[in-house]
């Protein structure tokens, strides 16, 4: 009776493997650390110090036996991970900040410069380059702890401030860490961050933005010149614009035509920006043309403002040296900002169309 | 012939139910004997007598073998062998020659009735019994054609199973069909008992889990591969067709779906796909999401994962592999309750695992939807054996995903497609679509 | 059509597992701006001798590399294929430390390096025991499950491009001059494992010609997806230029927070596949040219070497050390290999006919 049997010998091999195998599993379980001893922080603020270079407060929602408690702790250190890892010590979890959303920075450090900060956060695999980077006056331990409530109710509420699928309006600026990494080494890409404070009802009120090149604050933007800076990006998304006093628009879409050329060293540029609107409010009976007519007016001369504002301070904020990037060369794209920006000649002209006029017909 | 006569003897005194008679048949005095037990003696006996009416007496035995349809000139040793397997064996007084004749048989078989294991959602209800022969010919009669072919192997020395291969010659691929007849011819003396004896002969490793072949209890699901250009096999003693080879699509299509229009028949198919990966991975992705990797998930969800699981006093693996024992032991305990327990035990076991064991903060209350996202999914695939193979691969893929979170996940999966793919079922490579025609 | 088809996918993996990770950095560090262009030319020398090895061997069908250099001694075998086998292990070595540096560093910070290093090369060591048709097989059915994750993750990003950064289009051919850039050919020497293929499988041409295609695509898009999203100058202070774009793309309907994970874990599965190829490579020159070592006693000696290896290989810059050091031996095998098989293989059909 011939049979198949798992032979003796095998069985006795098979042992001393499946100790072994055991062993590794045992040492291997070190990553293993459950996520309800994790302290995932949602906002990051980071100050100069009092006592050393940088305070950094973490806000951190820790999970509770009925609901979430927030807390917020903050440390000194002479580095930003510093601080963190002197935050760490003072938390009873593991801190992650993998889910680290928004990165909001005192403007005192702004004005020195933020170009090693955001070098740390690219460089440290934990902060995600998509999370949001806002910028403050007030203090920022004050700021996280008096926000308190509202994330308890919601975690993803100061997220939610700047997500374009949440509460974002065309007239904040929503700029991510890449795009603030990306200036850093870029000749033509800089970037405006957003100036919040605490509002009256206890939560994030846009106070303007600040405009950053070269790591450093130069100018500063109230809400309707951050608005046509995002509309000239293309983040129009639900944006309404007042025309001067006779009428409220929608803008719909809006679509950028550049043409760019260089006549003798002097860069050139002409711009034509079509904006699709859709009238929301009137006062008065203006009529189409009128209102059209006022737009145009109102955005050609608050972009030709702003860029020479902007040229003074050697502050590309339109990205137009992106457009240059066909004609010059790649030595004279690292000379863009130094000089060719400050020549530049621009044109804008602006058209509109009124799609519609919303549910009510205009007489 | 004194040895024939002597071993007669000695198996009437060892066996309450052989018997030895002698009876005047056709105007001669013949001895029959054989199992009473595996016959319908009376009846046999009366339409004996009842065949050999005749005018005229035999001369000899061989005589009356040509009147009423027996067999003659058998040797002792095939006199034997026919003894054990219910024939009727009739020799002269002398014991010098002898004749097999064919009992009316003992109605120790079961008739054709509905399937017990596999549910017919729309298509006939017979299903195959334990006689070969039966199963033989619902198989002839459900595929009336010439082609249809029929070899019969004897497996076994001291236990004789008998095993019938049946195919289509216009359709069966050859490869398949030789590496089935050698396969077959090779392992003749072994015994054939049960089904890893059956594997084993057609080539199957120990090691291997997933079976490579097929087994069915529907005719028409038979005759559905046949046509397809598959072999199948019938064993003695087992209601079951086995369907040679066999390719990992089959644990997710069946006959039975081509009932129904080819758009359902793809959702379908595609529903149980989705449930072998997630059966597979669920439990694992739950481990690594939760203690490796959690910067996966979206924050609020991290959030109310962290929420669920505070007061839970061991980690997340430990958590997992407890809560699946504890199922797995379920699961096997059903099978052996009575239908009027079953039902009751089923009742109570959910509620206490289910309610009591979150509230005790023993298990996660989101654990429980992934254990019954994952039970359900396993059970969705066509053969029990899937789900048995499926159920053990999760252990491996949980074990990695605790050492190595995500990657680990995906490594287990690498490491079990790497073995499903180094599978071939006779011949036939695991993960390639069917050689034959589709 | 299966086969072919299990072929041509388990080449463009070979080709892909290198592209993701290591070959961006070492691209986008050789030049300032024109980047197709070493790639292009890279791409075209391989295509160059990728024909001249499979012509070469397709006046032998069903007969591998060493069985048709063999007849003309058994010194021109050893010639090519000892350092052949000796760049594979050393290949397979560079991709296994470098990746486990790199999972170390993204996904598992916590767990010691050798239980990474373990992971691959125990993955790899039960593909080579397979065999290649196993692997082969495995594949194709794997790229069910990886393809669309990748597909998905990679147009993703296309929401962010910023087609500007496209240009300038050239920069000369100042890259020459960069050790950097002759850090890529990495990526290029893995066709050489098709020398062993015919007697597992057919060797199409056409097939393989469109997979090159299809894989160089890739390979542009991979490269280039980093720079249109963030800038040529900012891609080139990345380590992983790929996985910080794609990190940067905000995917608010999706279950899932990083994609970035997901798919840096699917393309994972190429670098398993192809350690696998690469021991199992090893294994079968040892044993066509040492038939007295067992197979499968090679492979396992393989692996073991392998995983003690990686242990001296202490830190990344040791990496790139040994990246510059096997340089010599891996454009020896890249030109001299297919030469000589398209040589021998021509000199032998003329003395038949």
């Amino acid at each position: 009776m011939r049979r198949l049997r798992i032979s003796r010998s095998f069985r006795t091999r098979c042992l001393p493997v499946m100790l072994v195998t055991l062993i590794f599993a045992v040492t291997g379980c070190g990553e293993i650390k459950d996520i309800n001893h994790r302290a995932l922080p949602i906002v990051m603020g980071i100050a100069p110090g009092d006592e050393k270079e940088f305070r950094v407060a973490l806000q951190i929602p820790l999970p509770g036996q009925q609901q979430y408690t927030v807390r917020t702790v903050s440390a000194e250190g002479e580095t930003v991970s510093q601080a963190i890892q002197r935050v760490q010590t003072n938390v009873e979890n593991h801190l992650d900040l993998l889910h680290l959303k928004l990165i909001i920075f005192h403007l005192d450090l702004i004005k020195d410069g933020i170009n090693e900060e955001l070098e740390y956060a690219i460089r440290s695999r934990q902060i995600a380059p998509k999370s949001y980077i806002a910028a403050t006056e007030s203090d920022i331990v004050k700021l996280l702890n008096s926000t308190k409530e509202r994330v308890e109710q919601d975690g993803t509420t100061f997220y939610n401030f700047f997500s374009q699928t949440a509460g974002w309006t065309p007239d904040i600026s929503n700029t991510q860490l890449w795009e603030a990494y990306r200036a850093v080494h870029s000749s033509s890409q800089d970037y405006m961050a957003a100036i919040v404070g605490i509002g009256d009802d206890e939560m994030l009120e846009s106070r303007g933005s600040a405009v950053i090149a070269g790591g450093k604050m130069v100018d500063r933007l109230d809400s309707e010149e951050m608005l046509l800076v995002n509309i000239f990006n293309n983040k129009f998304q639900g944006a309404v614009i007042q025309v001067l006093e006779k009428a409220s628009v929608m803008v719909i879409g809006a679509k950028v035509r550049n043409v760019v050329s260089i006549k003798s060293g002097v860069p050139k540029l002409h711009s034509k920006l079509t904006l699709t609107v859709s009238i929301e409010e009137t006062k008065g009976e203006p009529s189409p043309g009128e209102i059209r007519h006022q737009l145009n007016e109102e955005m050609e001369g608050r972009f030709m403002m702003i860029l020479n504002r902007m040229k003074k301070h050697e502050a590309d904020l339109f990205h137009i040296g992106q457009h240059f990037r066909r004609i010059l060369t790649p030595d004279e794209m690292k000379k863009w900002r130094s000089e060719y920006y400050p020549q530049l000649e621009a044109s804008i002209e602006v058209e509109t169309l009124i799609r519609n006029t919303g549910d009510l017909i205009d007489q | 012939m004194n040895d024939f006569m002597a071993k007669l003897v000695m198996l009437q005194s060892k066996n309450a139910d052989f018997f030895i008679k002698e009876l005047h048949l056709g105007g001669m005095d013949v001895t029959i004997c054989g199992f009473g037990t595996l016959m319908d003696l009376p009846k046999t006996l009366f339409q004996l007598q009842g065949m050999s009416q005749g005018t005229a007496a035999s001369a000899n035995l061989d005589d009356l073998a040509a009147r009423i349809g027996g067999k003659a000139g058998l040797s002792a040793n095939d006199a034997e062998k026919a003894i054990t397997n219910g024939k009727l064996i009739a020799f002269s007084s002398d014991g010098s020659s002898r004749m097999m004749l064919e009992p009316v048989p003992a109605s120790i078989h079961r008739s054709v009735s509905e399937p017990k294991q596999e549910t017919v959602l729309m298509g006939p209800y017979d299903a195959f019994q334990e006689d070969i022969n039966t199963n033989s010919g619902m198989l002839r009669d459900k595929l009336k054609s010439d082609k249809l072919l029929h070899l019969r192997f004897t497996f076994g020395k001291q236990h004789r199973r008998e095993v019938s291969v049946f195919y289509l010659e216009d359709q069966i691929d050859k490869h398949s069909l030789e590496a089935v007849i050698a396969h077959l011819r090779l392992h003749e003396h072994m015994e054939l008992d049960n089904l890893q004896d059956l594997a084993q002969i057609m080539g199957h490793r120990w090691w291997n889990p997933i079976p490579t072949y097929l087994s069915t209890e529907l005719p028409i699901q038979g005759v559905n591969f046949l046509k397809r250009g598959r072999l199948v096999l019938f064993v003695d003693g087992f209601p079951y067709a086995f369907v040679f080879p066999k390719v990992w699509y089959d644990m997710f299509s069946s006959a039975a779906d081509r009932q129904f229009p080819h758009v359902i028949m793809y959702f379908i198919r595609c529903i149980r796909i989705i449930s072998f990966i997630v059966s597979l991975i669920l439990p694992g992705l739950y481990v690594a999401l939760v203690s490796v990797n959690p910067d996966i998930l979206k924050l609020s969800l991290a959030l109310s994962v962290a929420q669920s699981r505070v007061g839970i006093p061991y980690p997340a693996f430990l958590e997992v592999i407890l809560i699946f024992l504890v199922i797995e032991m379920v699961v096997e305990a059903i099978q052996r309750l009575p239908q009027n327990i079953g039902t009751t035990i089923t009742m109570v076991g959910g509620i206490i695992l289910g309610e009591a064991v979150v509230q005790a903060k023993l298990i996660s209350n989101l654990l429980i939807i992934i254990l019954a996202a994952t039970t359900i999914a396993s059970f969705a695939l066509i053969t029990i054996h899937a789900s048995f193979f499926v159920r053990l691969a999760k252990y491996f893929i949980l074990v990695m995903a605790a050492l190595y979170g995500v990657l680990g996940v995906v490594a287990g999966m690498l490491v079990v497609t790497i073995f499903i793919s180094h599978i071939t079922s006779v011949g036939q490579p695991y993960v390639e679509p069917w050689r034959g025609r589709r | 059509m299966i086969k072919p088809l299990s072929l041509a996918v388990t080449f463009i993996y070979i080709h892909l597992s290198m592209s993701f990770f290591l070959f961006p950095e070492f691209l986008l560090t050789s030049t300032d701006a024109g980047f197709w262009q070493p790639l292009v030319i890279n791409a075209l020398l391989q295509l160059a001798f990728l024909l001249l090895l499979l012509i070469g061997l397709r006046k032998f069908p069903n007969r591998d590399a060493i069985e048709i250099v063999n007849p003309m001694g058994k010194l021109w075998s050893l010639i090519l294929f000892v350092p052949l086998a000796i760049q594979f292990f050393f290949c397979a070595l560079i991709m296994v430390r470098g990746h486990s540096e790199l999972v170390s560093m993204i996904f598992l910070p916590l767990t010691p390096v050798w239980l990474i290093t373990l992971l691959f090369v125990i993955i790899a060591l039960y593909g080579a025991l397979c065999g290649l048709k196993t692997i082969l097989r495995t594949s194709l059915v794997i790229s069910a499950f990886c393809l669309p994750i990748i597909c998905f993750s990679l147009l993703t990003t296309a929401k962010l491009f910023d087609i500007d950064n496209f240009f300038p289009l050239s920069d000369g051919f100042s890259f020459v001059f960069n050790r950097s850039y002759y850090r890529t050919f990495t990526l290029y020497t893995g066709f050489l494992f098709l020398c062993f293929v015919p007697t597992v499988t057919h060797v199409r041409i056409r097939w393989i010609a469109v997979a090159w295609g299809g894989f160089v695509v890739v390979l542009l898009f991979s490269v280039y997806m980093p720079v249109l999203i963030y800038g040529s100058e900012s891609a080139a202070t990345l380590r992983f230029p790929v996985i910080a774009a794609m990190d940067s793309v905000e995917l608010p309907w999706l279950i899932f927070d990083r994609i970035t994970m997901i798919y840096s874990i699917c393309t994972m599965i190429f670098v398993f596949l192809y350690i696998s190829v690469m021991v199992w490579a090893v294994g079968y020159i040892s044993d066509k040219l040492a038939p007295r070592i067992p197979k499968r006693m090679m492979i396992i000696l393989t692996s073991a070497a392998l995983f003690i290896g990686a242990h001296f290989v202490k830190t990344w810059h040791n990496v790139e050390q040994l990246i510059d050091w096997t340089q010599p031996l891996r454009l020896y095998s890249m030109t001299a290999i297919p030469l000589g098989i398209f040589i021998i293989a021509t000199l032998r059909k003329g003395n038949e006919t």
